[in-house]
């Protein structure tokens, strides 16, 4: 009874530290005061003043992004929709959602109202996280929406967090050539999204934007020197024949 | 062959042209122009005239005042320029600023959350 207590409460814990790390970065504060460092400024600064310095500045980067964020909630949902067929509830073997907002959703045990379940209800507590689902056994990337909707009121929590798990980093394409939502977006080393993402993408398009307005800049720049060079040859002699003129004016007689 | 009033006319009429070249920013054109300026005045100085006449006509043609204004125009073109080359060597500098801190690899592009 113990180790399955413990099981529990195991996974209860790294889903809490999962959520608590998502729910941390999409709610985090952009750090507007601190800009990336130059090299100028880092040649003034410690290597420990520099790191402290960069995290501050990544900080907020994933602020309100709408992929994790939607993620969060799916992984919220498996917890509290009914799993068809299991005959019991969360709630009904001790395990909550925190009523503290601030927590994102954590999953908070009652130990003695989960171990008591464990005895009476071990079956219906099995069904609960483990159970898959009779009509879409499964997991399909393509899925419709309704097949979706079939499949997860009838499977476990297991299954439902693996499946939204496969949809945020799933490495294999679905029918429209797509991965995980995640590696779209941001890629995930040694695989091809590494540097084929959504982010790697825009940061190509970006640099491609700005080594043109860097080349414009520079014929821009030589254009300029150029004039430059040709206004300070028509200055001097200017200046020349202007010392002359006046040179005339002021010595008559 | 010319004499200074003729010269004098040539040498304020195309200290006009210079002034709307550079307007203009011909800045070839206004070396070219400069070039037959001083060639009028090589042949001022061949001639022989009397300088209370080149003040006369220096003065009817009001030719410091043109001067004055030539000089300020070259002045302006001259610092505009300075100015652009300033603001080119800045942009360069954050534009490379830029590249290093957020190239595909710098540290702000990671994905490790």
């Amino acid at each position: 009874m113990n180790k399955t207590y413990d099981k529990i409460k195991g996974f209860v814990d790294k889903y809490n530290e999962i959520i608590d790390k998502i729910n941390t970065k999409v709610s985090e504060k952009k750090q507007y005061s601190y800009l990336p460092l130059t090299d100028d400024q880092k040649k003034d600064m410690k290597d420990t003043e520099i790191t402290a310095w960069e995290d501050k500045a990544k900080q907020g980067l994933l602020k309100g992004d709408s992929n994790l964020q939607n993620m969060l909630y799916n992984l919220r949902s498996c917890f509290y929709e009914t799993v068809k067929g299991a005959g019991i509830s969360l709630t009904e073997i001790g395990l909550s959602t925190s009523a503290d907002v601030s927590q994102g959703g954590k999953i908070i045990i009652d130990e003695a109202k989960l171990k008591d379940s464990i005895k009476t209800k071990g079956d219906q507590i099995q069904k609960l996280f483990m159970k898959t689902s009779e009509d879409i056994p499964s997991y399909d990337p393509d899925l419709s929406n309704s097949d979706r909707n079939t499949r997860k009121s009838q499977e476990g929590i297991f299954q439902r967090i693996n499946d939204i798990l496969q949809d945020n980093l799933r490495t294999v394409r679905n029918n429209n050539g797509k991965k995980g939502t995640l590696l779209e977006k941001a890629g995930v080393k040694g695989d091809y999204t590494e540097y084929n993402n959504l982010l790697t993408n825009q940061l190509n398009d970006e640099d491609k934007v700005i080594s043109k307005l860097v080349q414009k800049l520079s014929d821009d720049e030589d254009k300029y020197y150029n004039q430059f060079s040709k206004l300070e040859v028509a200055m001097q002699k200017l200046n020349d024949q202007s010392s002359w003129l006046t040179q005339q004016l002021g010595s008559s007689s | 062959m010319d004499n200074i009033n003729d010269l004098l006319n040539k040498f304020s009429k195309i200290t006009e042209k210079i002034i709307e070249e550079l307007k203009n920013e011909e800045y070839d054109q206004v070396n070219l122009s400069l070039d037959n300026r001083e060639e009028i005045i090589y042949k001022i100085k061949r001639i022989d005239y009397d300088r209370d006449e080149f003040n006369k006509i220096s003065l009817s043609l009001n030719l410091i005042e043109k001067e004055k204004n030539l000089g300020r125009a070259l002045k302006n073109r001259l610092s505009e320029k300075r100015d652009c080359l300033n603001k080119m060597s800045e942009a360069k500098y954050v534009s490379s600023e830029y590249k290093k801190a957020y190239s595909v690899e710098s540290i702000f592009i990671n994905k490790k959350i």
